[in-house]
């Protein structure tokens, strides 16, 4: 019992308290790469505890707006409690791939509604390009989880992890699954939808006090479930040769593995975020379909059992 | 329970009674026959979940109604059923929704005929899904088609309705009833009577691919599958928006009960017929979805959607023709991919009946369908916003409403399939999943999102029998998401007909569960969903929130940088969403407007065909008339006296002689000589086989 309580703890921990934290070391990152002293590491949590304490002024009283940062951050923090935390799940109410992803899904139609709510064209935009780069990077999601359902015969998140094997198809899925996730999180190249410089961090344009705080908040904890979920994948599989992840030792370690996983993947999604420039949309939509057309092949090349 | 199903064909038939007697009043006769129609959907909604529990034991409701001459059989199974709660619930909805609705065509009058063809629409529907001889359902196919022809046109005045009606007309005919014509006598030279041409005697023969693919061909152009949909997105928004409601939400579907009725219940389920209606349905939902992502025009874009889920629902079922036909461990499987398409099908009819109905109501008010034009109704209907805003999620299959979890079965039954190419129709379902919500997020923002702009900011919230009918669908799209074990029994009930086995080990369905398993599935990797345990954790998270950080509703101008930009120009319009997207892939637009253009010019070339050889022989026959009536004017005149017998003569002579002229008068008109000719055609056949 102590130990379920403690594993939710640090579950809840990871998934609210700790994506600032891993944002201000992304920051840092980018500004030593980019030779600048950059800010603290705890900045992120400063920002949005200020923007958390102001009141917003709204540019419309049309209750979707209003609802939209909440919504997102539910939808976030709900898909967030399905993953396995070591082998702690803290809220089961699925174990399905597909429903884990609508639901965190729903982070981005709020934002884009929220976006089109407004009469503001930047926000417009930025709502506009999210749609267009989801629309484009849904194909290579859609393979990934073919060549693993294909692979495991099952499309639950434990069910994929426990069954998963090494073949080539499914490397080539990890690199699919990689790419889609690295897109959905908005980091640069692919941050067209938020872009800072250029459309006024589009859709978040009109939000501003705690409704931006939220909003931000929401965003690198989808972030960081997203990654959650590939470290997962890389991890579990390899763990469970390892250790019995049924027993606590085992959890444990597979959760610390988990945690430092998370650390070097984000660290890793920095240095390409300070040493790349933002895609403009139709290049991004190119190089999305010839990766779609990658994955086909590489769909192919599972459906005959490699 | 036949008495209430008997009850419920009675009330409508009052209906038109009703609104016989009072044709004079065009409110009242409207009014009073939708109250009867309300009456008759809900004793069909009755009749459904009463006779539900019977089916769901694995029997049939089986009775004939004797008429003297003629006796027609009817077999109610959980098929049927699905298909009598999608009458049931879209006719309750429309019945409530229509009396006001259709106050706006008053000036067309005719209230009591467009009433008289509304039951006749509906009644046709129910008795095709429950008929169990076919020829009956061809002929109330063949009524289906012709009341939902007039209710089309109703505006006929309008040039673009014209001409979408001709198109419906003549592609259903060529398309849809040829098909199924031939088939059907192919099928009465092989038995021989009428009476033999019931389902049960049909499914003891043994029949080639030719069945197949002639049913095919009939449902699948009606059912707007792709490359025979030219004609639906121009024919739903052509007619009055409760209509469009009926015929994407009902009038499809009954094409689907047909394709499955027939393909897998008379003939046997097929394995390639499977794959066919599987890579048809993926083809049909890319295609269809991917057009009504340009669409500006509301009722346009919905029905390229409808094209669009209608591929969905083909998906799920072919998949499971093929895998019913597969047999083994694969059949339950089959049935749950057939429980998938079929889920589908009802949920696409409530969502897309209440988007109809919404897009009816914003055409009410404001009488525009351009999403360019309208803004801002949020602010003034925000009832309406609401409703609009669930189907729309459920469309785009945002959880936990009902088109979630129908597009997750569907997932779950191609993803599963441990076949290469299935995986990769369900990789298309999964893209088109997103090119859906694109759509709806520009439908939902552009018409009601943003402030009012010049053309709306008059416009008040609809009437509440408006409202109530569409707060009933929009209830029914949550419950039916959140409670799939309401209605999952049901669905699953058709593919345990046709499999004999007991799915209880393949899918779990609990009031607050759903559980699927699928062959080769590892121990302890079931696929499982508890859309209550979402939904509570979410509004926990969400309120949770809400109440640490609420907002007070301080309100400025949005910032233009500075700049004196004009609200109403800040703002995109419809047309500009996605729009390099949409250039992205405009080489498919093209292709798809060559191959339309193409595929009108057949069917229009094929219809002035037609039309000119019905009227080469009316002209040839009428010239016989007219020789014959001279020859006995001549007689009548020349005689020197005139005999007894000549008597009873003369009055048919001059019968003919006036019947003869009041029928070219009326044949110079286009629609009413193939109104006449069809009836005409009709009561031939009719008398030809009773």
């Amino acid at each position: 019992m102590i130990e379920k309580v403690a594993f939710a703890v640090i579950s809840l921990v990871v998934l609210l308290l700790l994506p600032p934290l891993l944002d201000g070391i992304s920051r840092k990152i980018k500004a030593i790469l980019q030779a600048r002293q950059g800010p603290s590491l705890l900045q992120t949590y400063y920002d949005i505890s200020s923007l958390l304490s102001m009141e917003p002024v709204l540019p419309t009283d049309r209750l979707g707006f209003i609802v939209a940062p909440y919504v997102a951050f539910a939808a976030a923090l709900s898909a967030g409690l399905v993953l396995p935390f070591g082998n702690f799940i803290p809220v089961a109410f699925t174990g399905d791939i597909f429903v884990f992803l609508y639901v965190l899904a729903i982070f981005s139609i709020s934002m884009m509604i929220a976006g089109f709510l407004v009469n503001n064209t930047y926000a417009n935009a930025g709502a506009n390009r999210e749609m267009m780069i989801i629309l484009s990077v849904e194909p290579i999601l859609g393979v990934a989880l073919g060549i693993f359902a294909l692979k495991t015969h099952s499309l639950s998140i434990s069910g994929i992890l426990m069954n998963l094997t090494l073949t080539p198809s499914v490397i080539l899925a990890f690199i699919f699954l990689a790419y889609f996730i690295y897109v959905e999180c908005a980091f640069i190249p692919f941050d067209v939808a938020e872009a800072e410089t250029e459309i006024l961090e589009g859709p978040f344009v009109e939000y501003s006090g705690r409704l931006l705080g939220i909003f931000k908040w929401a965003m690198l904890i989808k972030r960081v479930v997203l990654i959650w979920l590939f470290v997962s994948f890389l991890v579990l599989p390899i763990m469970k040769n390892i250790v019995d992840i049924t027993s606590l030792h085992g959890a444990v370690v597979t959760l610390i593995a988990q945690l430092v996983m998370l650390f070097l993947f984000y660290a890793m999604s920095a240095v390409i975020e300070a040493t790349t420039a933002r895609m403009k949309i139709t290049p991004i939509l190119k190089q999305n379909t010839i990766i779609f057309a990658a994955g086909l092949i590489a769909l192919a090349i599972a459906s005959v059992g490699l | 329970m036949k008495e209430l199903f008997t009850l419920t064909v009675i009330i409508y038939l009052a209906s038109m009674l009703a609104a016989l007697i009072f044709r004079r009043d065009y409110r009242l006769s409207i009014r009073l026959g939708h109250v009867f129609t309300a009456v008759a959907s809900l004793s069909l909604l009755v009749f459904t979940v009463y006779a539900t529990s019977y089916a769901l034991q694995g029997k049939a409701i089986e009775f004939v109604y004797n008429l003297g001459v003629a006796k027609i059989p009817f077999h109610i199974d959980g098929l049927s059923l699905i298909l009598c709660f999608v009458l049931g619930a879209l006719g309750l909805a429309t019945s409530i929704y229509s009396p006001d609705y259709m106050e706006s065509y008053e000036s067309l009058g005719r209230g009591w005929l467009y009433l008289i063809l509304y039951s006749t629409f509906m009644l046709s529907m129910i008795l095709i899904v429950t008929v169990a001889n076919l020829f009956w359902f061809l002929f109330l196919w063949e009524v289906m088609t012709f009341a939902s022809y007039v209710l089309m046109v109703w505006e006929s005045e309008e040039e673009y309705v014209r001409k979408a009606g001709w198109k419906y007309f003549v592609t259903m005919h060529i398309m849809s009833t040829l098909p199924l014509v031939i088939a059907v006598a192919l099928l009465y030279a092989k038995v021989g009577s009428v009476d033999g041409l019931t389902f049960t005697n049909l499914a003891t023969l043994k029949l080639g691919p030719v069945f197949y693919a002639l049913f095919l061909i009939g449902f699948g152009s009606k059912a707007g599958v792709v490359p025979m949909h030219f004609w639906l997105p121009d024919a739903h928004p052509a007619a009055p928006s409760n209509v469009s409601a009926l015929m994407s939400g009902v009038m499809i579907k009954v094409a689907v009960y047909g394709l499955i009725r027939i393909t897998c219940f008379i003939l046997k389920p097929n394995v390639t017929f499977g794959y066919i209606v599987a890579i048809l349905g993926t083809i049909t939902l890319t295609v269809g979805t991917l057009y009504a992502l340009k669409q500006t025009d509301a009722k346009r874009l919905l029905a390229y959607h409808s094209v669009g889920q209608m591929g969905y629902i083909w998906l799920g079922v072919g998949v499971g023709i093929l895998f019913i036909a597969k047999g083994g461990a694969n059949a339950a499987f089959g049935a749950i991919a057939l429980a998938a398409g079929l889920y589908h099908l009802v949920n696409h009819a409530i969502f897309k009946g209440l988007l109809f109905l919404s897009a009816g109501s914003i055409l009410y008010r404001t009488h525009s369908r351009d999403l360019n034009a309208l803004g801002g109704l949020a602010k003034l209907m925000p009832f309406t916003a609401i409703f609009t805003l669930i189907a729309a999620m459920s469309i785009a299959g945002a959880p936990p409403f009902n088109g979630f979890m129908s597009k997750w079965m569907i997932y779950q039954s191609t993803f599963l399939s441990n076949n290469g190419l299935i995986v990769f129709l369900g990789v298309m379902a999964l893209f088109i999943s997103a090119a859906t919500l694109a759509s709806f997020i520009k439908f939902y923002t552009t018409a009601f999102g943003g402030e009012p702009t010049e053309l709306t900011k008059d416009v008040k919230e609809v009437s509440s029998p408006m409202l109530m009918a569409k707060g009933f669908l929009a209830s029914l799209c949550l419950v039916l998401g959140l409670v799939p074990a309401l209605i999952l029994p049901l669905l699953l009930s058709p593919g345990k007909d046709l499999t004999h086995k007991d799915l209880a080990g393949w899918i779990t369905t609990k009031v607050w569960l759903v559980t699927i398993k699928a062959p080769l599935m590892p121990a302890g990797a079931e696929s499982y969903f508890k859309p209550l345990l979402f939904v509570a954790l979410f509004s926990v998270i969400l309120t949770g929130m809400y109440l640490l950080f609420p907002v007070s509703k301080r309100t400025d101008e949005p910032w233009t940088l500075g700049e004196p930009v004009a609200m109403n120009q800040y703002k995109y319009k419809a047309v500009n969403y996605y729009e390099p997207f949409e250039e992205y892939i405009h080489c498919l637009y093209h292709a798809g407007h060559v191959l339309s253009e193409f595929g009108g010019k057949v069917s229009e070339a094929l219809g002035r065909a037609y039309l000119s050889f019905a009227m080469t022989l009316h002209k040839c026959a009428g010239q016989i008339m007219k020789a014959m009536v001279s020859l006995g004017k001549l007689y009548v005149d020349k005689a020197p006296e005139i005999y007894f017998d000549e008597y009873f003569v003369a009055p048919l002579v001059k019968i003919s002689r006036a019947s003869g002229i009041l029928l070219d008068e009326s044949f110079a008109k286009v629609n009413a000589t193939l109104t006449l000719a069809l009836i005409s055609l009709a009561v031939i056949f009719a008398l030809m086989m009773l």
